[in-house]
């Protein structure tokens, strides 16, 4: 494995590759978890399909009808591929929201499960439409309750056993608020064997750690291009192939119909009976090239950097008297802070305008998670790629300097 | 835009010296106010003599912002009629939203007349007074 420092200088190099750094030198870009900024290969390849390629997909006969159609099709294998699934049990949709909802709609409305189970650290994303099908089912909702802003497994191990059977288990695999990673691999088999479906939202998890869809066993994964260097409004669903097989569509329109009667409809295969209307095509060819960039840059050295950057910055921002950092045990590329003397919102304020550092204030589409932190607001500041040590200094003092104007 | 345009001398006074702080003890009347997506709460506390507003106060949690502009809210209101205070109040929503107003009713008020220049904080300067425009209703 290569030094701290290598590993930085090797990644400053890739920071070229981010128009959006020439543009704008004086960022710092520290809100990561909310999106990240797109190399100059996927910026070219949604201009490329655009002036090349574009026509619509699984339709028309023509040569760039074919072609457009092979470059989508040729995504959802990049995608497979990149998380060790089938091509046939990868599901374009518009994000990790749209994801989730097209899971609790479909499963919750099968009639076939009894409850609903999730910690409460989820982002709302991962909550509220479970809780809203549970509303309109009758499916009974358990929340877990958390501690801080960690899981005990005893805890989700009592309510697994005494919720209604058959049951599904939605969980991030690393919260957005605090970087905690919840030791989800045991709670996975823990969910099987207890007549439980689990799904997973890698929202966070995929940009950080390699992971196989297959060997992890979990039923379903979403997650957003945008988090991985990918366009807005393309996203993924995973999904054991026999389990989408057994599920009813989400929404219905073009695309995804087999026979079309006057009474009664079948529908195509997955994974296209789940890809209602004209799909996001350019999104999901450059959400390929955003995977193919993330793969060349090589994904261990990527999460070791971001170790490496999260540990500096733990280091560094413990050393400003007054500041409370809300890590776990360990953060992964997230960390959130408060400090005593001024509110999230005025420091935010302040480390953009004096010292060009964007990070996040608010409660992280988690308001669940910043109550029982006893909190209502934070600020966030998360890591990716293209950030430098020198970057964790300039959040330093960037910190320091917004403080003295409240001291 | 320099954050001394937001987070100017005026301002900092109030955040950090406001006497309209704290709980009446028994209000005439009271009202929370809070801006969901940031997580910040307002209390207002009213008294009123007749129709005059004698005393008002606040706790909650706020940003600079949200804080200073509702000291500045009360010392405006303080000692005036229902009535007037929400001309005032009225007056206060034309500045931030860039129109004609009247600029004798605003005080120290008129630090937020640059605003616009910070349109997420819009909703953190208005906070009181929308909270103090609903207990007036």
């Amino acid at each position: 494995m290569s030094s701290v420092r290598e590993l930085d200088e090797y990644f400053e190099k890739l920071k070229t590759d981010f128009p959006i750094f020439s543009e704008r030198p004086d960022l710092v870009y520290l809100d990561n978890a909310a999106t990240t900024q797109k190399p100059l290969a996927v910026i070219e390849k949604l201009k490329n399909f655009y002036t090349e390629t574009n026509a619509n997909v699984h339709r028309a006969v023509y040569r760039l009808a074919e072609e457009s159609t092979m470059l989508y099709e040729d995504a959802r294998k990049t995608v497979a591929d990149f998380v060790g699934g089938k091509a046939t049990e990868v599901v374009f949709t518009k994000g990790t929201t749209e994801s989730l909802n097209m899971l609790a709609y479909s499963l919750g409305l099968s009639g076939k499960y009894k409850s609903f189970v999730g910690p409460l650290f989820e982002h709302h994303s991962n909550f509220v439409p479970w809780q809203r099908i549970a509303h309109i089912t009758g499916l009974k909702f358990y929340p877990v309750k958390i501690h801080g802003g960690e899981l005990s497994l005893e805890d989700v191990e009592a309510v697994v056993k005494s919720c209604e059977k058959p049951f599904i288990f939605s969980m991030t695999g690393l919260t957005n608020s605090l970087g905690y990673r919840p030791p989800f691999e045991a709670i996975v088999e823990l969910v099987h064997s207890a007549d439980g479906l689990f799904v997973l939202d890698g929202a966070q998890l995929i940009p950080h750690e390699a992971f196989d869809f297959k060997a992890s066993g979990v039923d379903f994964l979403a997650f957003s291009g945008h988090k991985i260097l990918g366009p807005t409004g393309i996203g993924v669903l995973v999904g054991k192939k026999e389990l989408l097989e057994q599920m009813n569509p989400f929404q219905y329109g073009g695309e995804m119909i087999d026979r079309v009667g006057e009474q009664e409809t079948t529908f195509a295969p997955v994974p296209h009976k789940f890809e209602a209307g004209t799909p996001n095509v350019a999104g999901a060819v450059g959400l390929a090239e955003a995977l193919r960039y993330v793969k060349n840059a090589g994904f261990e050295k990527i999460t070791q950097h971001i170790e490496n950057l999260t540990k500096n910055a733990i280091e560094k921002l413990t050393d400003i008297p007054g500041l409370i950092l809300y890590c776990q045990k360990k953060c992964h590329g997230i960390i959130s802070f408060s400090h005593e003397n001024i509110h999230p919102h005025d420091l935010a304020e302040l480390l953009s305008r004096l010292s060009g550092v964007a990070v996040r204030s608010g409660h992280h589409c988690s308001q669940q998670q910043l109550k029982a932190l006893g909190v209502s607001s934070l600020c966030r500041a998360s890591f990716y790629l293209y950030n430098t040590h020198s970057d964790i200094d300039k959040l330093f003092y960037g910190i320091k300097d917004a403080l003295r104007w409240f001291s | 835009m320099r954050p001394e345009d937001l987070y100017s001398d005026v301002v900092m006074f109030h955040y950090k010296n406001s006497s309209h702080k704290g709980k009446i003890k028994n209000p005439t009347a009271e009202q929370e106010g809070s801006n969901l997506s940031c997580g910040d709460s307002l209390h207002l506390y009213i008294e009123l003599n007749g129709d005059i507003l004698e005393k008002v106060t606040f706790d909650g949690h706020g940003c600079a912002v949200s804080i200073a502009s509702a000291s500045i809210l009360a010392d405006l209101v303080e000692g005036k009629s229902k009535e007037e205070a929400v001309e005032i109040i009225q007056e206060f929503y034309k500045m931030i939203k860039g129109e004609d107003f009247n600029a004798e009713l605003l005080g120290d008020a008129m630090v937020f007349e640059n605003l616009k220049q910070f349109p997420v904080r819009v909703k953190c300067a208005t906070l009181a007074w929308h909270t103090l425009e609903q207990l007036l209703k």
